[in-house]
């Protein structure tokens, strides 16, 4: 993000006063910002002057038009930022004096993140330095450059755009420059009302089936209907079993560790590691109505059991109370990624899933519930079934794992048969004559795969018939000749 | 003198009847496997793949045996036929089988221990044994290991080459069965090739 020149951060714009520009303009200055506008000295014309009229709280600036907002505002998870205390309380040690050291240590560093009305209507968050955004005229939709991804930009805001390093932007940019706000509502931004302790509580959040109603099975009936129902056999496959980024994201940002101080000259500093791009399917350790998918998306997050150690050493005693792997949707979907690209390229993919091999020590009684049980290979898996190893390598999955079937096909004869399932087009009558020398089922020996069963020449099996029929018959009439002669005899 | 030939030694019999069976399971399951659709012998085609893979190979082990067998034993020239049993013998013989036997004349060859086979027996026992069985044999572990053999497969023009073509040895083997169990019944008796395949021995026919 561009830093903002000194004058932009102080400049209000006439247009400001423009009420057909924003009617904002039309509040005196003091309503919002206390001081005394009757006062000729500006030190005393300034005295009760706020800076920042909503932070932290906006019911006097705001709460005459926008109360419903603003009664949301104790509750908004910008605002309150109320996962961070969370989970930073749930691996904090209780003792009142650590807590209060703590408390210090998350007022200096970490709650800064937090926004208020202003800072993202009027101004750039407080974390990023302020500074009025469009001279003070109110803005909507807070913009995405100075606002959105001044607080989301190193991982969100670069997932999106595509600026990580060998990871393709989001598809939603690409295609449509879609920005924030169209998935992430005002109604969304300004909460529930609720309290939440983790963001993914929130029902109002964006979610993939607003949009793709095709992904939603309530939606499946009427798009049925209507005749535009194009469901693609692994939504149904997958549906409330994984979230749509484990099959439709790219690769993201990981943070590790994090230390928080002060430098000499008293100002606030954190440190972390280096980032890491991976991408790491975990278990979903609150699977809710609305999201009730049992494979999720997992980011580690920047936290260290010396976090506070600057304030307070080893203050962070249940460290492994919180897992440091946490449910994320990154930002950087596309249609096709390696891991959809085909079943085999997730199922047995061990390395995609969370494991204790992917955690330091002091990280795996943390992340227990997220850790992954390798499920049995698909070879393990497919062990009941004869050549494992050739059907999985040459026969598609969805042939057998088709979700319009109520189960998996385990019956051998549907498709070693001449009327074999293997082939897609309409079930064809088998011309079973002597003149027939062709394959029955050629298409498939023409695909390269020649299947017990289903590929027989028609003439050959007649012939082969017939051979072991009039053996058989000529046997028992020379054998009935036979007994005939000796009795004559 | 005894009146009875020592034809069969105890391997022999063990091998025949373990043989026998094998061939007969491999023609059921081959039956079943080939026509999926409209056969079920075994309760489903997987069962039915899977006994046809074990005894084809268990059938690969007892071929083998049979093979060594043989050789070390020097039995195997029971199955190498001489010159005058080519000819005239095979006409012989099967002029026996055509007009003869309804005559109830004699058999033109009588097994002996050092010649138990008459000439058509070993025309058609050396053919099926020394070319037909290894071309099914190997057609099968082809087919089995298809990925273990797949240049040679390839080689060969494919998996559709190696299916027709034991397809054909089977069919082949299954008309074998079926006519080697009826000549079994125009010995001396009806059941005397059935009754020396279980104790070894055969009564001496009288001419």
């Amino acid at each position: 993000m561009a830093p903002l020149e000194p004058y932009e951060k102080v400049y209000i714009d006439t247009d400001f006063l423009d009420e057909d520009e924003d009617v904002h303009g039309q509040i005196s200055c003091e309503t919002c910002h206390g001081g005394n506008p009757e006062e000729d000295q500006r030190e005393k014309a300034h005295i009760g002057m706020v800076n920042s009229p909503t932070d932290p709280d906006p019911t006097n600036a705001c709460g005459k038009c926008h109360a419903d907002i603003v009664s949301k505002n104790e509750t908004n998870l910008h605002f309150s930022l109320s996962p961070f205390k969370t989970k930073i309380y749930k691996r904090a040690d209780a003792d009142p004096v650590v807590r209060d050291k703590i408390n210090t240590a998350m007022g200096n560093h970490c709650m800064t993140c937090h926004s208020s009305c202003g800072q993202c209507h009027v101004s750039r968050p407080k974390s990023v330095e302020g500074g009025l955004i469009e001279g003070h005229l109110f803005q909507k939709t807070p913009p995405v450059d100075t606002n959105c991804t001044s607080c989301h930009g190193s991982r969100v805001g670069k997932e999106y755009h595509g600026e990580n390093k060998g990871v393709k932007p989001d598809i939603h940019h690409i295609k449509n420059r879609m920005e924030c706000k169209a998935c992430h509502t005002g109604d969304e931004m300004h909460g529930t009302g609720e309290e939440h302790f983790d963001r993914y509580e929130q029902t109002n959040r964006a979610r993939c089936e607003e949009c793709h109603a095709l992904a939603s099975q309530d939606n499946k009936e009427q798009e049925i209907k209507s005749g535009k129902y194009r469901e693609h056999p692994s939504h149904i496959i997958h549906k409330d079993k994984v979230s749509c980024q484990v099959c439709h994201s790219g690769s993201y940002k990981n943070c590790y560790n994090c230390h928080v101080g002060k430098d000499k000259a008293g100002l606030t500093y954190f440190k972390t590691d280096p980032s890491k791009m991976n991408f790491k399917i975990g278990m979903n350790t609150k699977p809710t109505p609305d999201r009730p998918e049992k494979y999720v998306t997992v980011r580690h997050i920047p936290v260290s059991p010396k976090l506070f150690d600057y304030y307070i050493k080893d203050a962070l005693t249940g460290v492994d109370q919180a897992p440091t792997w946490k449910m994320a949707t990154p930002h950087n979907i596309q249609p096709k990624t390696p891991q959809n690209s085909q079943c085999l390229a997730c199922h047995g993919k061990n390395e995609l899933f969370l494991s204790a091999k992917d955690v330091d020590s002091w990280e795996v009684k943390a992340n227990k519930a997220v850790f992954v049980t390798p499920p049995p290979s698909p070879e393990d898996r497919h062990d009941w079934l004869d050549k494992a190893e050739l059907h999985l390598a040459r026969v598609d999955c969805l042939t057998c794992h088709d979700p319009k079937l109520a189960y998996p096909i385990k019956d051998c004869s549907q498709c070693h048969t001449g009327g074999s399932m293997l082939l897609t087009g309409p079930a064809k009558e088998v011309d079973y004559s002597i003149f027939n020398w062709g394959f029955t089922n050629n298409e498939l020996i023409e695909d390269g795969k020649y299947v017990l069963g289903a590929n027989s020449i028609p003439a050959l099996d007649i012939i082969a018939i017939l051979l072991v029929v009039l053996t058989f018959a000529g046997c028992v009439l020379h054998g009935f000749l036979r007994f005939v002669f000796r009795r004559r005899k | 003198m005894s009146d009875k030939l020592y034809l069969h030694p105890v391997p022999e019999r063990i091998w025949h009847w373990i043989h026998a069976l094998l061939i007969l399971l491999l023609i059921l399951s081959g039956i079943q496997v080939h026509w999926a659709d409209s056969v079920n012998i075994f309760g489903g085609f997987s069962n039915a793949v899977t006994v046809h893979n074990w005894a084809g190979i268990l059938l690969v082990a007892d071929f083998l045996f049979w093979f060594l067998y043989n050789i070390i034993s020097k039995r195997i020239f029971h199955y190498i036929p001489k010159m005058q049993e080519i000819h005239p013998g095979l006409i012989v013989q099967a002029r026996y089988y055509i007009f003869d036997i309804f005559l109830n004349r004699p058999h033109p060859y009588n097994a002996s221990e050092d010649n138990k086979f008459n000439p058509l027996q070993k025309m058609v026992y050396l053919m099926t044994m020394f070319v037909l069985m290894p071309l099914l044999l190997i057609s099968g572990v082809l087919y089995l290991y298809p990925m273990l053999f797949s240049s040679l497969i390839s080689v060969i023009g494919g998996l559709k080459v190696i299916g027709v073509l034991h397809f054909i040895m089977g069919v082949i083997f299954a008309s074998f069965f079926v006519v080697h169990i009826y000549l079994a019944t125009t010995g001396h008796t009806v059941l005397a090739d059935f009754k020396s395949m279980i104790t070894g021995y055969l009564p001496k026919e009288d001419h």
